[in-house]
């Protein structure tokens, strides 16, 4: 798997359009889940997720160990994120308790669940969202995190089971709508 | 283990950050506990929304649009810039030149003649030079195609 990122950066970073496409292909479900999770907002997580690959594409020839593109990825995804997330913080227009619920007035069980989840992550700090987001995505170990985040193994772990208590806090009350 | 474990250890069972053996005693406390496990149930299913994976749709051939967007305009080698500015330039010198001589020649002005080749021959080479540096740059400029069209022949 590994030999195969390295040859795909490689074309990558030799102009490949068909390497660009499946280095795409393969993380935009990733870099999509974290922009997601953290900005709550299924259009701004498109754009930036767009966002991300373009700027990622640009300087694809920076990249100097082609085995950390997956890392390299979702650091550009943070980073973007961040910036949404001041600009939105400036503009203060989108009232996060509504994401969601303007558009799906009447939701089935399913979605509500998604909403619910969603609402109590954009209660808890982007930090804490981010590692949410990074960890469940299962194809991350806190090996990964480590890399993501830039931080030590203990303290991701201690930094995870404490945003997971969070989250859970904020759930409390929805014991029947998430178990049903 | 004789009372429930405290929630951070159930959530962290959950996340399977326990090691073996903590991780056996919550079982064995799940099993004689309802209440534990009600807890771990409720905490699985945070865990199964969370671990949804979410799809962006096709969202490759967009990126890949901007991305070719991007390739024509990006800035080339730092030696792309001045070459061009000297290639126009020649371009400009090489037409002025040809145009010269055609009215010098027109004229009567015989300054470019050779006179072993005769009294035409200067400015036929003048415009020949033109003509050849034109073209140069001309090919120059928009090789892209030219390959394209090579390559399809």
């Amino acid at each position: 798997m590994s030999n195969e990122f390295k040859d795909l950066v490689k074309r990558c970073q030799d102009g490949d359009e068909n390497a660009v496409a499946s280095i795409i292909t393969i993380h935009k479900q990733l870099i999509f889940t974290i922009a997601y999770r953290m900005l709550g907002d299924h259009d701004q997580s498109l754009d930036l997720c767009q966002e991300t690959f373009i700027k990622a594409m640009r300087n694809i020839r920076k990249l100097k160990d082609p085995n950390s593109i997956k890392p390299w990825l979702c650091s550009i995804a943070r980073n973007l994120a961040y910036d949404y997330l001041r600009k939105r913080k400036r503009e203060s227009s989108i009232n996060i308790e509504d994401i969601g619920e303007v558009s799906m007035p009447d939701p089935g069980a399913g979605i509500r669940k998604k909403m619910i989840i969603q609402k109590a992550l954009q209660r808890l700090n982007e930090r804490d969202r981010l590692l949410l987001a990074l960890f469940y995505y299962k194809d991350n170990s806190i090996k990964d995190l480590t890399i993501m985040t830039g931080n030590k193994e203990s303290n991701v772990k201690v930094s995870l089971s404490r945003a997971r208590q969070k989250l859970r806090n904020e759930l409390e009350g929805y014991e029947n709508e998430l178990m049903s | 283990m004789n009372s429930c474990p405290e929630k951070k250890d159930l959530i962290a069972y959950c996340m399977d950050m326990l090691d073996q053996k903590k991780r056996k005693l919550i079982e064995e406390q799940a099993a004689i506990c309802q209440h534990c496990r009600q807890v771990i149930q409720f905490e699985s299913a945070i865990d199964k929304e969370l671990s949804t994976r979410m799809d962006p749709g096709n969202i490759d051939d967009i990126i890949l649009r901007k991305l070719r967007i991007y390739k024509d305009l990006r800035i080339r080698s730092w030696w792309f810039y001045p070459l061009y500015v000297f290639l126009n330039t020649l371009a400009g010198c090489a037409l002025l030149f040809g145009i010269w001589i055609s009215v010098s020649n027109q004229l009567g002005d015989r300054s470019f003649s050779f006179p072993i080749l005769g009294d035409n021959t200067g400015s036929y080479i003048g415009i020949g030079i033109s003509i050849a540096v034109l073209l140069a740059i001309f090919g120059f400029a928009f090789r892209r195609n030219l390959a394209r069209v090579i390559r399809v022949l």
